[in-house]
């Protein structure tokens, strides 16, 4: 069964991989000292200030914290279908 | 920077002077007096403890604090020595002072004067052993790093040893400016006479187990039930006796006694020294087979630290 | 002569700090280099066992700050290599002992003595790490490929980043990595952990059995030439010198299927 578990583990949902996701958010939150709900607010913030302009897709909004070298990034997607008169 | 703030300075039959002499501030005396003698509370049972404040200057009210803490691990100091006059003031207005006639001292307090102001009995005594002071110490480097610090044990001095090692320098010419420590002042007179006794000086009776980083230093002779782990180093200006296994550093004669010894009920050590000689373990890893073979001695024969198994020679 | 400092620091303990020096330095000394181990980690003292040193300890670093020895009474020589020499830690003090302005000038004078002066840090990032890096100008950093020591050994390349002119450069070394784990997937790879922290790499030291035995012997790398982590080591050593050493194949970037099967019918992984 452990050799069949190993064969068929797809990646992405090994140890490592879910180790390595862990750890690259958990040190973007250590090294810009972001507190816990910071980002939720941000989020909230970011879709009403947006929301003034554009009718959004809420349910596939995504916001993503990225690492490139040792600085973070926020990069977030926002799918518009059609902007506010 | 400095390292120890407190010494506590023991004596076999006069019980124990703890000093803060070295803290510049009431919230450094509270930390250092708290950790040191919560740590160690079992140690004080039964004990005569004397409370040296040095130059800090308190109001009543922190004198309170003070000994708050001190109470708690159940000790009651016999005696309190403050150089700072609103802090003899203070001492005077709390109930402490009744109990302690003799508690302020003079500020400028000198070698005699310092004497006279501890009470009747002890004054001779103390006086007696105060003589070798912290220099014997500074000539002496091998001996002289290890006396305090971290672990309470580690703070077990003998009460001439004044107090910190660090700032032994320092403090010995702190002495000699009059207002400094009065409870270290008497002694300056008679630095490192070679003619030290330790035949006649006072047992350091101990009956603990010394793990590693902990540190004794007697004047006398030394006497510890109980085992001496690796990483601990037990000094002593006359013998030292271990009924225990000794498996850390030891070093009688401190300060030059070469006739001094060194045994235990077993023999592992990792280094000894005696007066000036050190010897060290073999090399090569202890195996199990080669325990030591029962209680064994080590003396100086012929310039050279030997360990036999002779008790008397 | 004007030596190297360099710091051997990690933030989490246990992550094989006290090891590395030993191994490193004595890696530097086969090669003819004059090198000074300083065990920093006052009032909890190893490295003087790991060298197998300990019974020759006269007197230590605190010692020597407090001016109550001169340095060279304190340095103890190796056992087998005349070139490696040790700076124990006081074992009966604490961290306050000794300060970073004392630590620099120690540092300052050991490098007129020694090519390499290698700081074996204390765990943490607090005085004790502080006075370990006042003197270097290289920091070596060692982490394990576990996300505590990971998180731990950012912390202080972030550290060490903020004092970029007194510490010219810092280099990773990935301890115990574990080929096996790594192809299979439980564990984090070199190139994650590089990922991750961004940061150059020194050296990759295998996890092997061998490294405690040879430290239990109390003589680093005796174990010869064909002990991984002792090879891991010496080319740690050939880097530290400016050489350019190919890394030991420990990774498996490319777990392929084949390479599972592979690697599950014949379990010693290759390095």
């Amino acid at each position: 069964m452990q050799v069949l578990n190993w064969f068929f583990r797809t990646k992405g949902d090994d140890v490592r991989t879910r180790a390595k996701d862990r750890m690259r958010l958990m040190l973007i939150h250590d090294r810009l000292e972001l507190p816990p709900d910071r980002l939720a607010s941000l989020e909230e913030e970011l879709i009403a200030v947006v929301s003034r302009y554009f009718e959004i897709d809420r349910d596939t909004t995504r916001f993503d914290l990225q690492q490139y070298e040792r600085r973070a990034a926020l990069v977030a997607n926002f799918p518009l279908l059609r902007s506010k008169s | 920077m400095t390292t120890t703030k407190i010494a506590i300075i023991s004596q076999a039959e006069q019980g124990v002077l703890i000093d803060i002499s070295g803290c510049n501030t009431l919230a450094e005396a509270k930390q250092y007096l708290t950790s040191t003698l919560q740590v160690s509370s079992q140690f004080w049972d039964g004990l005569t403890v004397d409370l040296n404040l040095g130059p800090l200057a308190l109001t009543p009210e922190e004198v309170a604090e003070i000994m708050a803490i001190v109470s708690e691990v159940g000790v009651k100091p016999k005696q309190i020595f403050a150089a700072d006059n609103k802090t003899r003031a203070s001492l005077i207005a709390s109930r402490n002072v009744q109990d302690q006639p003799a508690a302020p001292v003079e500020p400028e307090a000198e070698a005699e004067p310092e004497a006279t102001a501890e009470t009747d009995l002890e004054t001779k005594a103390k006086a007696e052993a105060v003589p070798p002071m912290p220099e014997p110490k500074v000539e002496t480097p091998p001996a002289s790093s290890k006396a305090e610090c971290a672990t309470p044990s580690a703070l077990v001095e003998k009460l001439c040893e004044a107090a910190t090692t660090t700032e032994n320098k320092e403090e010995t010419c702190e002495q000699n400016k009059p207002a400094k420590a009065p409870a270290k002042t008497p002694a300056k007179a008679t630095p490192k006479t070679p003619a030290k006794q330790p035949e006649r000086s006072p047992v350091l009776f101990l009956r603990q187990t010394l793990r590693s980083g902990q540190a004794i230093s007697h004047k006398g002779h030394l006497v510890i039930v109980g085992d001496v782990n690796p990483g601990a180093e037990i000094m002593a200006e006359g013998d030292i006796t271990i009924w225990g296994a000794l498996r850390g550093m030891a070093h009688a004669g401190v300060g030059g006694n070469t006739g001094a010894e060194i045994r235990a009920l077993k023999f592992e050590p990792i280094q000894l020294r005696i007066a000036h000689a050190i010897a060290r373990s073999p090399d090569k890893m202890k195996t199990a087979t080669a325990v030591s073979p029962g209680p064994e001695t080590a003396r100086i024969v012929d310039g050279k630290i030997r360990i036999s198994t002779t008790i008397i020679e | 002569m004007s030596g190297r400092v360099i710091v051997v620091t990690s933030g989490k303990g246990g992550v094989g700090k006290t090891t590395a020096t030993a191994n490193i330095g004595v890696a530097l000394a086969s090669t003819g280099a004059s090198v000074a181990l300083v065990d920093m980690d006052i009032g909890l003292r190893n490295l003087d066992i790991l060298m197998g040193l300990e019974n020759r300890v006269v007197y230590n670093l605190v010692d020597v700050v407090e001016e109550k020895c001169k340095l060279r009474q304190a340095l103890v020589k190796d056992k087998r290599l005349p070139s490696l020499c040790l700076l124990p830690a006081a074992q009966t003090r604490d961290k306050s002992a000794v300060n970073a302005e004392q630590m620099k000038k120690l540092s300052d004078e050991l490098k007129t003595m020694f090519d390499y002066v290698l700081i074996d840090s204390p765990a943490g990032i607090e005085s004790g790490f502080q006075n370990a890096i006042a003197g270097a100008s290289e920091a070596v950093v060692i982490c394990t490929p576990e996300m505590s020591a990971v998180r731990d050994a950012d912390r202080v390349i972030g550290l060490l980043e903020a004092r970029k002119e007194e510490i010219g450069q810092y280099r990773l070394i990935i301890n115990r990595i574990r080929p096996q784990m790594v192809k299979s997937n439980d564990m984090m790879s070199v190139q994650d952990v590089l990922e991750i922290l961004s940061v150059k790499l020194l050296g990759v030291v295998p996890e092997d059995d061998e490294v405690i035995v040879s430290t239990n012997k109390g003589e680093p790398l005796s174990g010869g030439e064909n002990v991984r982590a002792g090879q891991a080591y010496r080319n740690i050593a050939q880097r530290l010198k400016g050489e350019e050493v190919p890394f030991l194949d420990l990774d498996s970037l490319n777990a392929t299927w084949l390479s599972k099967v592979v690697s599950f019918f014949n379990p010693t992984a290759r390095v």
